[in-house]
């Protein structure tokens, strides 16, 4: 399928995450500053992880972040995450990732890879009509549900896994209210996952796969009215 | 609107989300691609999510309207007092809630739908010119 590379004005994407897991790897870990020497003028925030009750502070990722923090980069003992947070598009996205990943690969020479993860979130704002989600009016997602379970959702919580090819996708859809009340949203929240046989080598055709699958799955959910507002075809 | 059913079915989906039985655990995001904060938690921090919503359809208590295109509603707090605006038509909707707020300004844009297409084009210039030209088809009315 056809992968769609328009960049909507009223986009709902709020974060795109790109991230390899490896098996745990010290050399990451003690020489962190090394890699963070590569990229400090372009993300001179240095976050540090604020350690949990029961974990395990080499599995927390260090933050390098940009100045406004639109994107940023985690690095742990076992992970390699790329996040933007005022996405570009696809194609600087990747771009980026791959030049960070290159300044990665001097320095760690990893072979294999674990997992490797494409996360596409999205908060779609709504209002209600008579008390009622409009969910058929944003996107082409129903359920078969028996008549005694009208189709007229006061809130809804879903989340899914389905396998796909050789990845597995979750799809988080759910309605949030912001903390003043005064807003809504759905939060459609993509994660597009490999785990077998992976090669670090081959890490950017995963960028590719995953993000093919995500923005078909994004392009096939949304429906053409939803798709005119993001387009910026409104009032 | 009834606000309060639509608070607690929030604190409802929440306190399901926790009851499992104590043998049992939910699966998903355990091993998630990594954010650092939750989505959820951003938008209830505000940060860079539209405070714009679209808008398809309006309604009085006995009448139904769609829009011919999605009217984009801004919607924001202010103290007690929630506000729901749209620049371009030049209306607003106030109210002790966002849902009231949304219907105060939907039944502003049916009366102004109403007004300005019974005034005559000979009778408007300037700004009415245009509100009316935006006006005028804006609204479709359900059976």
């Amino acid at each position: 399928m056809e992968i769609k590379e328009e960049i909507y004005p009223n986009s709902p994407l709020v974060e795109v995450v790109f991230e390899i897991r490896f098996p745990g790897e010290p050399m990451v870990e003690c020489r962190r500053h090394e890699f963070y020497d590569h990229v400090r003028s372009d993300y001179p925030r240095v976050l540090v992880p604020q350690i949990k009750a029961e974990g395990f502070p080499a599995l927390e990722p260090y933050r390098f972040e940009k100045a406004n923090g639109s994107a940023g980069i985690m690095l742990a003992i076992d992970k390699f995450v790329y996040y933007a947070r005022k996405y570009p598009g696809y194609k600087e996205f990747k771009g980026k990732f791959l030049k960070l990943l290159s300044e990665f690969d001097k320095l760690f020479h990893l072979e294999n890879l674990k997992r490797t993860g494409w996360r596409y979130i999205n908060i779609i704002p709504f209002t209600r009509e008579s008390g009622i989600i409009p969910l058929k009016r944003f996107l082409n997602f129903g359920l078969h549900l028996p008549k005694g379970i009208p189709e007229q959702h006061e809130n809804l919580s879903i989340t899914l896994i389905s396998k796909m090819d050789d990845c597995s996708v979750t799809t988080k859809l759910e309605s949030i209210i912001s903390s003043d009340r005064s807003r809504e949203a759905l939060l459609l929240d993509f994660d597009c996952a490999k785990s077998k046989d992976l090669l670090f080598s081959k890490t950017e055709t995963y960028i590719e796969e995953s993000h093919r699958v995500a923005r078909n799955l994004f392009e096939e959910l949304i429906t053409d009215s939803y798709r005119q507002y993001l387009r910026g075809e409104a009032i | 609107m009834n606000t309060s059913s639509i608070l607690e079915s929030y604190e409802e989906i929440k306190s399901r989300q926790k009851d499992i039985p104590e043998d049992y655990r939910m699966l998903p995001f355990l091993i998630g691609t990594e954010v650092d904060i939750p989505p959820e938690e951003r938008f209830r921090q505000e940060q860079g999510i539209s405070e714009d919503a679209p808008l398809w359809a309006v309604h009085t208590e006995v009448k139904r309207f769609r829009t011919s295109r999605a009217i984009k509603v801004h919607i924001f707090r202010d103290g007690d007092f929630f506000f729901a605006e749209n620049e371009t038509l030049l209306v607003c909707g106030t109210g002790d809630s966002a849902w009231d707020a949304v219907e105060e300004l939907e039944l502003h844009i049916i009366h102004f739908y109403k007004y300005y297409k019974e005034l005559p084009s000979d009778r408007v210039i300037g700004e009415a010119k245009r509100l009316k030209g935006l006006y005028e088809n804006l609204l479709i009315e359900e059976q």
